[in-house]
């Protein structure tokens, strides 16, 4: 027994490295054969990330971020629900921290009282618009993939048209809100690099999660329901109520990702497109296999593959969009129960006859 | 009369250990009806899907028309002129009968279906063998009756020569049974043979020309229908093999902890299957409700357990009724429930032992720390207090369960349920297809909290050997309905439980005395 | 004026409606096979991106469609052998092709044509025309609302009808039935579940491939980033409020195109143009919030009366 599940952990982390290998082989073949200089470009992307201290530092600005969004999706993953409002929360609640920065407190707010009401005004937008693709979810049965996606793209024309009517700075050319004031931005760890404080509250946020999960009765409900619903009934879980919280709880953590997010990079609010972090959410979330333990790992190796990508994007003429069919290769390959799975029974049925000829 | 079907020394064991046919034989002659009858798990059904190719087997060997076939998959079994009447249809419910009949083997040119040229054959095939159905009507709106008939005329359509039914008749009506008996006996002037599945022996004697008993996955004998009566085939059926003893002391009842009152219910189809159900079941006793499966006792419990809404009746643990209330309520008013269905209901397979054991208790204070955090080591004291207790073979506690074999998934359930400080116990089939070892275990375990603590037991089981080993008071269920009460268990000989089991007995309610 | 008003209106729902239309009625295809289809999404942008691309490579519209149908296509193969063959969840496998495919056509426009927003001006590819009924068009009212809309919204209409023809009328769509409520009573009688959910998603992905065609070689003519933008999800709600049935799909389809539509509108008031942008998705989650609701109300209705 104890040598199958030996197996089949380490047949997990292999299988994750397969899907890993074969997205990083596709990608690095697509670069060759597009680059004109294919060997600095191969280079920039696998090795460039680590090649200057701005550029790791780069990688932890995006890091930051990850840890936050991949531990919300961890929620959302955990109870076997598809809701993508991660990514509408995550700019709605960066522009309500850069309308609260800029409008409502004053520059002369305590930089410690600041950041902790922006950070409460960024998860209250995640709570409160978390709130409605999983009610309804929960309540009315109405698909959470769908309402969740309609609503991410109403909230971006939402924090538009908030940006135009009410924070406009119209000393710039481009579509902007005004600076956040010194006091709203997070401190830098490192100097020279995008490391800040928001550093840790990512890893008070895997903590937290972790405690949750493991360690709270509602973590263990939300784990039973996503396994098995049956099962949840049986044993007398409440189950609507385990399913809206995990999917607010979701929410919440992606709106602290995008207060953090603006706080600690941004001197203003100027998403004009979507984000794409509610799907890097999810990627992080199925990397670590719905474990917030192991959410640093997930998160850091995205921000190293989107770094990588955004190093080849200005220093190549290589688009940085095909990450994005990197991700998705690495998504299917590490969820398809199927890949390789002959492969793993034959070790497991292999080692359980050797047992077998031992016990003779 | 020529032999159509030899089915020789069939041995067929699961991926799991279990056998489910040791050394059958079976053999079937054109144009007999053959009964083939067994209690529940003595093997009908796995040597059925052998024959109709949804299973493989390990040993022995199929010959059809004294040749050796080789069916590997249901379309190999309807080509060579097997058909199967599933005891749930095989039917698709917004199609037409015509529809269902056709599919698979549509007429039409090219693309298209050709609705008239199907409705044609179905009609004509219904025709000639008088089982009268409507081809333009859509299933949906059919009776089980005719839903029946449009079931044999798939078959009849693909030109079976062997036509098996698997318990037919428990859906039907007494009216739509002679008309199916009618049918069946044309079919069997025509030539084709069936094999006619049942535990209804009274329609065994009527219609069937020869029987075979199957017990315990062993063929027990065939011989032609003149030579038996109802008492003689119970008595085949039912007779044990293995009996696990156990000890026990008579049972001192004392106040009622759960009282279950002109209990009814309605499945889906509109069916009344669970039909003027009361009883009670007292402190220190078990009570154990028999019956063939498919009587009406899963719902029983599942009304009890707060999975099913109730609707007519009542039921009440410890005075208090339970209706309306959560399943968590349910149990917080004292009731362990180990359901029917391990895997579907037991457990959460993904996840370790720990959670499962944990499931039903970790928001309860005892496990709380600093006001919201749950202690874990209190949780895993108790987890690993409660594997040695039970003694579940697993690494530890964090092992996720469905690494486990089906006997120690059963334990994890077990020691969940039995360890909930509980005054009700519902056990429905606590130990189905699992070792001996544990069997045992779950047996003795259940008497011991009846007796020493003082816990009321309801166990519902089509194990007879379970069900009369371990109850104190027996309740047999028939069609929806409590058919017999017996006061003291071990005074009931499985022949007799047999018969009241397969309808060939029934109590009057003076006989059966008090039953609340 | 109110007349011609209304029927420039009605015309313009029908316009906005077309790609909606092709969406639902290849979720209707799938849905009917007893799946959801999450990826109309990424059927749409790969079509409308190949179009776009080969047509103006080849200066062909025939070339330029076929690829279009081969890319969408493609992407549903894709999907299914990783739902299907591999297992993966198939609302998962859907989500990830959608992310992937809004980045990917991206990528790909820009390795060809060096641009990243959009592809007018850098392809000079073709596109389907628009069509004058001739009889028709002189009727007063009728003729504004029917006539003059380009050629595939006329196929879009056609393949309403189509879709009810192969799902009523063939052995195909007899199989697909019969998979889509019973796959075990399909499996007794030999039809292999398997191969129907690759060829219903097949299938709905040669009509979704239509739609994007429509949007970037028809409604537009050029290819922009995102295009589809969530286009392929309000198909599908409209789907799911008709419960698969396609006539009814398409009317579902119509009354999401007339929000749409009525934000062009908007734009002559003094609404700000973000507003109006949000409104269509904002009507979408109303309106299914609202059929639910219906839908809920009824059942407890039905249950009072049993």
């Amino acid at each position: 027994m104890k040598e199958t599940r030996r197996i089949e952990f380490l047949f997990e982390i292999f299988r994750i490295l397969v899907a890993l290998a074969i997205a990083y082989g596709l990608t690095l073949l697509c670069i060759m054969l597009i680059s004109d200089d294919p060997g600095h470009a191969v280079y920039m992307f696998a090795v460039g990330p680590f090649t200057s201290k701005r550029r790791l530092g780069q990688l932890f600005g995006k890091f930051i971020p990850y840890l936050l969004t991949g531990t919300g999706m961890c929620f959302v993953y955990a109870s076997n629900r598809f809701n993508l409002i991660g990514e509408g929360v995550y700019l709605m609640s960066g522009c309500m921290v850069a309308f609260f920065a800029t409008q409502v407190l004053g520059t002369g707010t305590p930089h410690i009282l600041f950041i902790l009401v922006l950070l409460l005004v960024g998860a209250l937008t995640g709570a409160l618009f978390g709130l409605i693709p999983a009610v309804l979810r929960e309540k009315m049965k109405i698909n959470e993939t769908v309402v969740s996606i309609m609503m991410n793209y109403a909230l971006l024309y939402l924090a538009n048209y908030i940006v135009k009517t009410k924070m406009y700075d119209t000393e710039i050319t481009y579509m902007a809100s005004e600076q956040l004031p010194m006091a709203a931005r997070l401190t830098t760890l490192v100097p020279g690099t995008q490391i800040h404080t928001g550093l840790i509250i990512g890893i008070l946020a895997v903590v937290v999660t972790a405690l949750i999960f493991y360690r709270t009765s509602l973590g263990y409900s939300i784990r039973i329901c996503g396994s098995n619903p049956n099962f949840a009934r049986t044993a007398g879980i409440g189950m609507t109520g385990s399913l809206i919280v995990a999917q607010v709880l979701g929410a919440t953590l992606a709106g602290v990702g995008g207060a953090v997010d603006m706080m600690g990079i941004y001197d203003r609010y100027m998403w004009t497109a979507l984000t794409n972090m509610g799907f890097d959410g999810l990627l992080v979330a199925v990397l670590s296999k719905k474990n917030p333990v192991f959410v640093p790992l997930g998160a850091f190796l995205l921000a190293y593959m989107r770094t990588g990508a955004s190093i080849l994007n200005y220093t190549t003429e290589i688009p940085i969009e095909f990450v994005d069919i990197m991700q998705a290769i690495i998504i299917l390959l590490i969820a398809a129960e199927h890949f390789m799975g002959k492969y793993k029974e034959k070790l497991i049925f292999g080692a359980s006859r050797e047992k077998n000829k031992e016990a003779a | 009369m020529t032999e159509v079907l030899r089915m020789e020394n069939i041995t067929k064991i699961y991926p799991n250990g279990f056998m489910a046919n040791k050394d059958v034989n079976l053999a079937i002659n054109t144009g007999e009806i053959h009964a083939l009858v067994g209690e529940n798990g003595a093997g009908k059904t796995t040597l059925m899907k052998i024959l109709f190719g949804m299973e493989s087997f390990q040993g022995g060997r199929v010959l059809l028309n004294g040749e050796d076939a080789d069916i590997s998959s249901p379309l190999d079994a309807i080509d060579k002129g097997i058909g199967m009447v599933h005891q749930h249809f095989m039917q698709v419910p917004s199609l037409s009968v015509a529809e269902n009949v056709t599919l698979g083997i549509e007429p039409g040119k090219g693309l298209l279906f050709d609705q008239k040229t199907a409705s044609e054959i179905t009609q004509e095939i219904s025709d000639k063998y008088q089982l009268k159905v409507n081809a333009q009507e859509r299933i949906a709106d059919l009776g089980v009756g005719l839903r029946q008939k449009v079931e044999i005329l798939k078959a009849l359509v693909r030109k079976c020569r062997i036509l098996i039914l698997d318990e037919p008749t428990a859906v039907l009506t007494p009216q739509e049974t002679q008309e199916l008996f009618v049918q069946l006996k044309a079919l069997k002037k025509d030539g084709i043979a069936i094999i006619f599945i049942s535990h209804k022996l009274e329609e065994v004697m009527e219609l069937c020309d020869r029987v075979t008993v199957l017990r315990a996955g062993r063929t027990v004998g065939t011989d032609v229908i003149g030579n038996l009566d109802p008492a003689k085939i119970s008595r085949m059926m039912v007779g044990r093999d293995v009996i696990l003893k156990i000890q026990k002391d008579p049972a001192k009842p004392k106040d009622v902890v759960l009282r279950v009152s002109d209990l009814e219910y309605r499945n889906g189809e509109n069916v009344k299957v669970v039909n003027k159900v009361s009883f009670v079941v007292r402190q220190g006793e078990i009570v154990g409700i028999a019956g063939v499966e498919g009587n009406g006792q899963n719902q029983v419990a599942e009304l009890v357990a707060g999975m099913l809404p109730l609707g007519h009746g009542t039921v009440e643990i410890l005075r208090r009724s339970i209706k309306g209330k959560s399943v968590r309520k349910i149990r917080e008013m004292g009731l362990a429930y180990i359901s029917e269905d391990r895997m579907l209901y037991g457990c959460a397979a993904n996840l370790p032992i720990r959670e499962n054991i944990m499931a039903d208790r970790i928001h309860t204070r005892r496990y709380k720390k600093l006001g919201i955090f749950t202690d874990p080591k209190k949780v895993n004291e108790e987890i690993d207090q409660l594997i040695r207790e039970f003694e579940i073979a697993c690494d530890d506690r964090s092992q996720p369960v469905r690494m486990l074999s089906g006997g120690n998934i059963q334990k994890v359930i077990v020691a969940r349920e039995f360890s909930s400080g509980a005054q009700l116990i519902l056990a429905n089939q606590p130990t189905r297809g699992i070792d001996v070892g544990t069997t045992e275990m779950i047996r003795k375990t259940l008497v011991r909290k009846a007796r020493e603590e003082g816990v009321a037991t309801l166990l519902v089981s089509s194990d007879l050997n379970e069900i009369l080993e371990v109850s104190d008071r027996l309740l047999v269920m028939k069609d929806g309905e409590i058919v017999a009460h017996f006061q003291d268990t071990s005074q009931v000989s499985e022949d007799l439980l047999g018969e009241y089991m397969l309808g060939v007995k029934c109590m009057t309610k003076e006989e059966m005395g008090d039953l609340v | 004026m109110g007349l011609d008003f209304i029927a420039r209106f009605l015309f313009s729902v029908i316009r906005v409606s077309t790609p909606l239309i092709f969406g639902a009625v290849a979720a209707c295809i799938t849905r009917k096979a007893g799946l959801l289809n999450l990826a109309i999404e990424s059927m749409m942008l790969s079509s409308a991106l190949t179009g776009v691309l080969v047509s103006g490579a080849t200066q062909s519209l025939t070339v330029g469609m076929l690829a279009a149908f081969v890319a969408a296509v493609g992407i549903t193969m894709i999907i299914s052998y990783f739902a299907f063959v591999l297992k993966c969840d198939l609302y998962l496998t859907s989500i990830a092709m959608n992310t992937a495919l809004v980045g990917g056509t991206v990528f790909v426009m820009y390795l060809a044509t060096g641009q990243k927003a959009n592809t007018s001006g850098s392809v000079a590819s073709l596109y389907v025309g628009n069509l004058d009924i001739p009889i028709i068009k002189d009727i007063p009212f009728l003729g504004t609302i029917l006539s003059g809309h380009n050629v595939l919204t006329y196929v879009a209409f056609l393949m309403i009808g189509l879709a009810w023809f192969l799902l009523y009328k063939t052995k195909i769509g007899l199989r697909i039935r019969s998979v889509g409520e019973s796959p075990q009573a399909a499996e007794s009688v030999g039809i292999s579940p398997r191969k129907i959910y690759f060829l219903s998603f097949g299938l709905s992905g040669f009509v979704a491939a239509l739609g994007g065609m429509y949007m970037s070689m028809g409604y537009l003519t050029w290819f922009a980033r995102d295009m589809i933008a969530g286009r392929g999800f309000i198909s599908m709600s409209a789907m799911n409020i008709a419960a698969g049935e396609p006539v009814h799909a398409a009317l579902a389809a119509l009354m999401f195109g007339s929000a749409d539509s009525l934000s062009n509108y908007m734009q002559m008031g003094n609404f700000p143009s973000e507003l109006i942008s949000m409104f269509p998705y904002v009507c979408t989650v109303i309106l299914l919030v609202l059929m639910a609701a219906i839908r809920m109300i009824k059942a407890t209705v039905d249950k009072q009366h049993a």
